[in-house]
């Protein structure tokens, strides 16, 4: 019986072409592994009305002043009817296809790929509760009802546990260990927030009082993906940079772009790195003009002009 | 074995000629598994195409390497039915409700089974179990795992699977006759 189904399945012809259709596949796995940090940092959303391109779905404004980009914004969570809707994280690229980024869907809500990093000395610790496992499910083919399936991933079969100190509404982990070796990254969410100003975010993050060392990387570094990092020293202008952080307001990045063009180079962007106290690398892009996000955001806060022209000058020696 | 496993820890660490030493190895089956499914060369090729895609970009997820081919079929069957999925050709088939099924469900069976019936007669499910089964030699007890299936509900699939096989031979007879 085997034998027999065995020998007609053989009589499927194999095209010529088969290695090199597989090796197509790898190098544009290899192509998308590569260029993922650049588009977490950049990914542009096309709508007028989207931020946090992965971190958040739609927003709107709940503030009075309509017509004035300052005030508090309201991250509306994705679901519809039972239904998540489509992540704008499936945001299209110049060819129009889609692109996929690392996401889990988890109690209805989806969690991306966190801009903050942990290495796997740090991750043991951290690993909390097991929640379950996430599975294959959603690509670049999905519809809507796929996003509704719990564990439904973009990133395999991994384990999926809550972390240590962190609230489960916002972070969750995957974490492998196998033959000693450890990976482990952290996934966020933060949809369905109200975003009235940097706390709201930044203080899911537990920076403040936690910060062990800071370091800035220049645009140009971070472009040609070179590990050049420089130490900040003066921690009395990093703490009251977070103080200033967490009062600042909600722009979003179209309107920071309507109003000082594209800031994607070496005089207006750097990338800034706090390492904290459980080992987490939290990641933030400062633009020139007063601004700062966290991670892949597509939502920016004005900082205080004084305080950021202090850390402006820390970055810009 | 020892030369997969170092294998697979360097595709782990991103390094793509090991990645693709590995995955030439099956890439045939690979083919086949799918064309079963899609029964058409573009999309067979397709779907092998997608499969070195995803398989590289999740492997270091992968725990256990000696399951690697395991893995790289399931996510082959996975691709496989994504691409029927996104030509709406798939009808979702609700989980099947256990039966007890005796061990001799594999008995006698007619050995003039078809490439062609395989491809037409079964549904998803039923390939799925089939293929791993009699293509990859799985023990029913190791698709049921690798499936995430109870055993009786891999037992009762595969009996419906050749149970179709079956009956449509007897036709086949029939007419000849």
């Amino acid at each position: 019986m085997s034998d027999k189904i065995k020998e007609e399945i053989n009589r499927i012809q194999i095209p010529s072409d088969i290695h090199e259709r597989a090796l197509k596949g790898v190098k544009k796995a290899k192509s998308d592994m590569s260029s993922r940090r650049k588009e977490r940092l950049f990914t542009i959303v096309p709508i007028a009305i989207s931020m946090m391109i992965v971190t958040f779905g739609g927003y709107s404004y709940i503030s009075n002043r309509s017509n004035d980009h300052q005030g508090s914004l309201l991250l509306n969570t994705p679901v519809h009817n039972k239904a998540l809707k489509i992540p704008p994280a499936l945001s299209k690229n110049d060819n129009g296809q889609k692109k996929m980024i690392g996401l889990i869907v988890y109690k209805g809500k989806i969690y991306t790929q966190s801009a903050t990093k942990i290495d796997s000395i740090h991750a043991k610790k951290l690993v909390g509760e097991k929640l379950g496992s996430t599975k294959y499910g959603i690509d670049e083919w999905s519809s809507q009802d796929d996003y509704t399936d719990e564990f439904a991933s973009t990133i395999g079969e991994a384990n999926v546990y809550s972390v240590k100190g962190y609230g489960q509404d916002f972070r969750i982990m995957t974490y492998i260990e196998s033959e000693g070796a450890i990976s482990a990254e952290f996934f966020d969410c933060l949809n369905g927030i109200t975003v009235q100003n940097g706390e709201d975010v930044f203080g899911k993050l537990h920076l403040t009082g936690n910060i062990v060392n800071v370091e800035y990387r220049n645009y140009n570094d971070w472009n040609n993906s070179v590990e050049n990092f420089h130490p900040i020293n003066d921690m009395k202008i990093i703490n009251s940079v977070v103080n200033s952080m967490n009062n600042s307001k909600p722009y979003t990045q179209e309107s920071i772009e309507n109003e000082i063009g594209d800031f994607r180079n070496e005089a207006q962007f750097k990338e800034l790195f706090f390492h904290l106290n459980d080992g987490s690398i939290v990641t933030m892009n400062v633009i020139k003009d007063g601004y700062i996000s966290y991670g892949s955001s597509a939502v920016y806060f004005k900082m205080e002009k004084e305080v950021f022209s202090k850390l402006w000058q820390l970055l810009d020696m | 074995m020892n030369d997969i496993i170092q294998l697979v820890k360097e595709a782990q660490k991103g390094n793509d000629t090991a990645f693709i030493k590995l995955f030439q190895e099956f890439e045939e089956d690979i083919y086949r598994t799918a064309f079963i499914y899609v029964k058409n060369q573009e999309d067979a090729l397709d779907v092998v195409q997608e499969t070195a895609y995803r398989s590289f970009k999740s492997i270091k997820n992968l725990k256990e390497p000696k399951y690697l081919k395991t893995w790289i079929v399931k996510i082959a069957i996975s691709c496989s039915i994504d691409l029927l999925r996104k030509k709406k050709n798939v009808i979702e088939l609700k989980p099947e409700i256990e039966k007890i099924i005796s061990n001799d469900v594999e008995k006698d069976i007619p050995l003039s089974i078809t490439l062609e019936d395989l491809i037409d007669l079964l549904n998803e499910n039923e390939k799925k179990i089939i293929i791993l089964r009699y293509y990859f030699d799985f023990t029913i007890k190791e698709v049921a795992e690798t499936l995430k299936i109870p055993l009786g509900t891999a037992k009762t699939i595969l009996y419906r699977g050749l149970s179709k096989l079956r009956k449509n031979l007897i036709g086949d007879e029939l007419y000849e006759r």
